[in-house]
């Protein structure tokens, strides 16, 4: 919301001195947010002299320009001017040559079409004033002719953000009160603004409320005999300017006077253009239509407010006028409308309409009863002042029962303890303090007891404008917000440290191991396509659809953590950092079940390319298949997760598996229960369309399933004393049985003193037979090894391992 | 028994064959050399078969003595293998010497933390340290607990404050992704009894297109303590310890006035601009401060939703941007680089 520094001085009170920069410093600790300052550029406006245009002829070359006499008081001026609005006796703003305007210019006396320009007359955009070049600025009579600019428009404009429970102050006068009592200045409320009309028993305005649900205060005012091509003075129009509403006609312009000031939206209709004698508020009807102000045609749907007449529909209620009822300035006969709409249906009709107006604006965050009259009152008699005419007709239509539950929730009021204000706050209050906050605030306040200040139990009945003061906690804040949060002290919570760290523990491991084996962490969207989803299988059933995502690219949520890590493979290839992109996310993905949605944590893992050490010393490690084994071997090595590997899986309907087509190679990690616990793969390059030399491979390990057999617990293996015993050993196979296999059968050689160790250290296939090369390593836990018992054990794994057509090779 | 089999012999043998592999001068050398004392039947293995024939005593001493003689050689073996292997011989002599000494070391890569999770565990950690314990929630959320519970009722304005993302509507009731982890604090306050002293950290979703400050999911960690007696110094004392931790022991902060439906009154916590230090400058809008984090004392109405007494118990609550702290911390200017996993960004962490 945009507010004139200006303004709000003259409304808090001219004589109290009360400068710019205290309003700038006291809002935000009220709670206004300043988001922006515009200030008028002195330095132009000081180059700039009140004139007044003494006689306007047409340029003698040129159709569209004007020549102009002008006078600041003592000399006249021959100017050349283009705008369309300048007339004889205007009072206008001119720069002589020399002078420096908007945009750096400095103007110069000129040849224009053969005419010399004497200086030349400003728009409001060449004083910087606000954004409107469409003519010359028209000031008025009130400006001293010669004198400069920067004496009488010197002001600044200022943007807030106001919170969305204040509805209040949705207007400079509300924003003036808060400062009012923040510098603790005395508040005047204004006391039943409409009472005049009230007491003056004028015949009623025809109003029918269809349901109080929709609007639940209605009041209209008939003017007659008005005048709508007089001229406002220039701070009115002023003022809308630079506050980003364009002054149209003087009722337009009054109306949005009075929503600046009072913060309260109002409308004005023409009386003559309505049907009938009687204004209906009701909800529209499916597909009724209607053509706003703002020229656009609206379809509404049926819980949109509409007002009409007896005939059509005249305004889309608290959102903008229909076109067929506005007032132009032939317009004599009006019906002013203040009124107090259903936020939530203002709220859902300006979304669906897609519309913001600066009545939607103010209406869906709340309106006042209270408001709503002084808006009706303000309107009435600025019109009266500055535009003729006589009330003839009025009418106050309003929800009794709302009303008078407001009322009574008012002389009730809230019971506030002192005692727990402070055990709130955490700060010594001071009743007289309180008192004058209360007050000031324009609540009212009951104890009871003798002495004020000795009284620690208050009734506060706060003020009509503040139905959002309902707690006693809505209290300490407003004291907080006066007295400022610099005066609350820093304490510790009195149980502070009883530590009871409950930190994800398996989480942590991983992260810490994945990155010991040099691979980097990635955080990737939760969101992703719905191409991206298509790895997965089955995933039209699995997968969760957003109703409004932001773009196609981020319309699901994701199935699987691969598209993710695929994109920040190509981010990284395509940046040819290095040869080596070792990637792994720990993330959620997101799939529905019986109708449920299920949120699994899973890891990533992604690596491709070359531990290749750009150095003087070559190093160079191809990641491949078993480097990617390795890692998760690895991974469930040092976290004690004990495994079987297969090529398949029996049971894993829990799992969400990768489409086959979209994988060249994959191989399954299972825990004892044959759940899946993780996965090793090569991709499919060509279904990913990956562009780029080499194989990608991803790991996916399940943090579900992991956890049920993890244990935080580590326990110490005594370090054996014993020396080792080294032998190679190199075994031919010809027969399919996995490695697993062999390494159990040789497993089951040893007895529980003895700890071995197999590495394979050489494989290759010749014709039909496998030839592996083992290097084993024996210790006992209890004694030195002899090398004949080791013999032994060698013996019998060669004999267990025949059984599987396994002999030892023969040089 | 052997005759030669003492300690003066062994050493005597173990001399002589680094001596030898001192002066060798080609791999074949070495490999010989290895056969001749510690192949399988090399001098000095064979003692181990005789050490049979020893006294106890003795043959511990012999034992290990033979034992660190063959692991000396093996060392000498290997290092001098791999100067015969490696372009430079005869370590650091000559008149390159200088040079080759000050050659670079091996530059090895090292796996690293994204620097979200860093900031994140940083963040976590201060609070545990603090007695806060962690509780999660699903980011699948519902309406009711996402905001009418939350005291923000339907078609109200604040609700705009956090433009939500809803799934698609083929669940038994309305799903959203959460706008805030403070789902997780009604979760909480609905499951367990105060004391509460719990820390909400997670992902949180909202409509938003991307840009440089702008993304549709971030990361959050809102606190809730609630207690008899738990006071609105008790909430500034715990955040400016908080940016203390996080910014710096000389950090400066303030608090201000703010909105939230479910917190009364509500504040947001600004700290000294990290860029100017309070000088004034683009950054802070020349305030000379920045947000960081929004809280409030838990609105009574909050508490009544969730069955507590609100005359007997009362509460803090407070939500920060994990990407605005490490934004402001190690001063990156665009939110996406969080998410884009440019090796080149997250290796500088």
């Amino acid at each position: 919301m945009k507010l004139s520094l200006n303004w709000l001085k003259e409304l808090i009170g001219r004589q109290n001195n009360i400068t710019d920069q205290d309003i700038i410093d006291a809002l935000p600790q009220l709670g206004y947010e300043v988001e922006g300052i515009y200030k008028f550029d002195k330095e132009v406006l000081s180059n700039i002299k009140v004139v007044k245009i003494l006689k306007v002829e047409k340029h003698p070359n040129a159709d569209k320009l004007s020549l102009c006499e002008v006078t600041d008081g003592k000399n006249i001026y021959k100017v050349v001017c283009g705008a369309p609005n300048v007339t004889q006796n205007m009072i206008a703003a001119y720069v002589p040559a020399g002078g420096i305007i908007g945009g750096g210019v400095v103007v110069k006396n000129k040849e224009i079409r053969g005419v010399v320009s004497e200086g030349m007359l400003c728009s409001a955009k060449e004083l910087k004033l606000y954004e409107d070049h469409s003519g010359i600025l028209s000031l008025d009579e009130s400006f001293p002719l010669g004198e400069t600019l920067d004496k009488h428009l010197d002001d600044t404009v200022i943007e807030i953000s106001t919170p969305a429970n204040r509805y209040d102050c949705l207007g400079h006068a509300g924003i003036a009160k808060e400062l009012k009592i923040k510098f603790n200045l005395e508040v005047t409320e204004h006391i039943n603004p409409l009472s005049y009309l009230e007491n003056k028993k004028l015949p009623f305005f025809n109003v029918k409320i269809s349901s109080y649900d929709l609007c639940k205060r209605y009041i209209a005012i008939n003017m007659t005999s008005i005048n709508n091509k007089v001229k406002l003075p220039f701070f009115i129009r002023f003022r809308l300017n630079i506050l980003g509403l364009r002054s149209i006609n003087p009722l337009v312009d009054i109306s949005n006077y009075v929503m600046l000031e009072v913060g309260h939206s109002i409308h004005i209709f023409d009386a003559n253009k309505l049907y009938g004698d009687k204004i209906i508020i009701r909800n529209a009807k499916e597909k009724e239509k209607v053509i706003a102000l703002d020229g656009k045609t609206y379809e509404l749907s049926s819980d949109c407010i509409v007002i009409s007449d007896e005939q059509k529909p005249i305004a889309i209620g608290g959102i903008i006028g229909a076109e067929n009822s506005c007032v132009e300035d032939e317009t004599t006969n009006i019906v002013i409308e203040s009124a107090v709409f259903n936020q939530s249906k203002i709220r859902l009709a300006r979304k669906n309409l897609n519309i913001n107006t600066e009545a939607s604006y103010r209406f869906e965050r709340g309106s006042s009863f209270f408001l709503c009259e002084l808006a009706a009152a303000k309107a009435y008699q600025m019109i009266e002042k500055y535009c003729g005419g006589e009330v003839v007709k009025f009418v106050d239509e309003k929800d009794m029962d709302y009303y008078n539950e407001i009322v009574s929730f008012n002389t009730n009021g809230i019971k506030v303890e002192l005692d727990f204000l402070e055990s709130l706050l955490g700060i010594t209050v001071d009743p007289q303090k309180f008192i004058n906050i209360v007050q000031n605030l324009g609540g009212k306040i009951k104890f009871n007891g003798e002495n004020i200040l000795t009284t620690r139990s208050f009734i506060v009945v706060p003020p009509l404008t503040r139905q959002d003061i309902k707690f006693p906690a809505d209290i300490a804040e407003e004291i907080m917000r006066f007295i400022g949060y610099d005066k609350i002290p820093e304490t510790l919570p009195h149980n502070i440290f009883e530590i009871k760290n409950n930190a994800d523990v398996l989480k942590e491991k991983i992260v810490t191991i994945l990155s010991s084996t040099s691979l980097n962490e990635v955080i990737n969207y939760s969101l992703c396509s719905a191409k991206d989803n298509e790895v997965v299988r089955n995933n039209e059933n699995l997968k969760i659809k957003l109703l409004n995502p932001v773009s196609n690219d981020y319309s699901e949520l994701r199935l699987s953590l691969l598209s993710g890590l695929i994109r920040n493979l190509l981010v990284n290839y395509n940046n040819q950092v290095d040869t080596e992109i070792g990637l792994f996310e720990i993330g959620k993905v997101f799939y529905k079940a019986d109708k449920k949605t299920v949120e699994e944590e899973k890891v990533g893992i992604l690596i491709y390319g070359k531990k290749e050490i750009l150095s003087w010393k070559k190093i160079v490690l191809e990641y491949d298949f078993y480097y990617a084994i390795g890692i998760i071997e690895k991974l469930f090595e040092k976290l004690n997760i004990n495994y079987t590997k297969n090529l398949s899986y029996k049971s894993s309907k829990e799992y969400l598996l990768l489409n086959e087509e979209f994988l060249s190679k994959i191989l399954y990690f299972l825990n004892s229960e044959e759940e899946i616990i993780g996965f090793v793969s090569e991709l499919n390059k060509e279904k990913f369309k990956l562009k780029l030399p080499g194989s990608v491979f991803y790991c996916e390990v399940s943090l579900n399933n992991l956890r049920k057999s993890f244990k935080k617990d580590e326990i110490f293996d005594p370090i054996v004393k014993f020396p080792c015993v080294f032998r190679d050993l190199c075994i031919v196979v010809n027969r399919d049985i996995s490695y697993q296999q062999i390494i159990k059968t040789m497993y089951s050689c040893i007895n529980k003193d003895i700890i071995l160790d197999v590495t394979l250290i050489d494989y290759y296939q010749k014709e039909n037979f496998l030839s592996l090369t083992f290097s084993l390593k024996f210790q006992n836990k209890t004694k030195t090894l002899t090398d004949e018992e080791v013999d032994l054990i060698i013996k019998e794994m060669l004999e267990k391992l025949s059984k599987y057509d396994i002999k030892l090779r023969e040089k | 028994m052997m005759k030669n089999l003492n300690e003066e012999y062994i050493e005597k043998l173990t001399q002589q064959c680094l001596e030898e592999i001192n002066n060798a001068t080609s791999l074949q050398q070495l490999e010989s050399i290895r056969v001749k004392y510690i192949g399988r039947k090399g001098e000095l293995r064979k003692f181990f078969e005789e050490l049979h024939n020893l006294d106890l005593e003795k043959k511990r001493q012999i034992g290990s003595l033979l034992n660190t003689s063959i692991r000396h050689i093996e060392e000498e073996l290997k290092s001098k293998i791999t100067k015969f292997k490696s372009s430079l011989t005869d370590s650091f002599k000559g008149e390159f010497a200088n040079l080759e000494i000050t050659l670079p070391g091996v530059k090895f890569s090292l796996g690293c933390l994204h620097p979200l999770n860093k900031i994140y565990k940083e963040i976590i950690q201060i609070f545990l340290n603090l007695g806060f314990n962690i509780e999660e929630g699903p980011e699948v959320e519902k309406e009711e607990y996402n905001f009418t519970l939350l005291n923000i009722p339907a078609d109200h304005p604040a609700r705009d404050m956090q433009d939500t993302l809803y799934l698609l509507d083929e669940f038994e009731e309305k799903l959203l992704l959460r706008t805030h982890t403070s789902p997780v604090q009604i979760r909480v306050m609905l499951s367990k009894k105060p004391p509460i002293k719990s820390i909400m950290p997670g992902r949180v979703y909202r409509h938003e297109n991307l840009d440089a400050s702008h993304l549709f999911n971030f990361h959050q960690v809102e606190g809730l303590m609630v207690d008899k007696g738990v006071k609105l110094s008790d909430l500034k004392g715990v955040l400016t310890f908080f940016a203390k931790k996080i910014f710096g022991e000389n950090i400066q902060s303030r608090f201000r006035q703010s909105y939230f439906p479910f917190t009364e009154p509500s504040l947001e916590m600004d700290i000294q601009c990290l860029v100017c230090r309070g000088e004034g400058c683009s950054v802070c809008k020349n305030s000379g401060f920045v947000e960081i984090l929004g809280c409030g004392m838990v609105h009574p109405k909050v508490l009544e939703n969730v069955g507590i007494d609100y005359t007997k118990y009362t509460g803090f609550a407070f939500g920060l941007g994990v990407e605005r702290i490490a934004m402001l911390k190690y001063k990156i200017d665009d939110i996406r680089l969080f998410y884009e996993n440019d090796l080149r960004f997250i290796r500088q962490f």
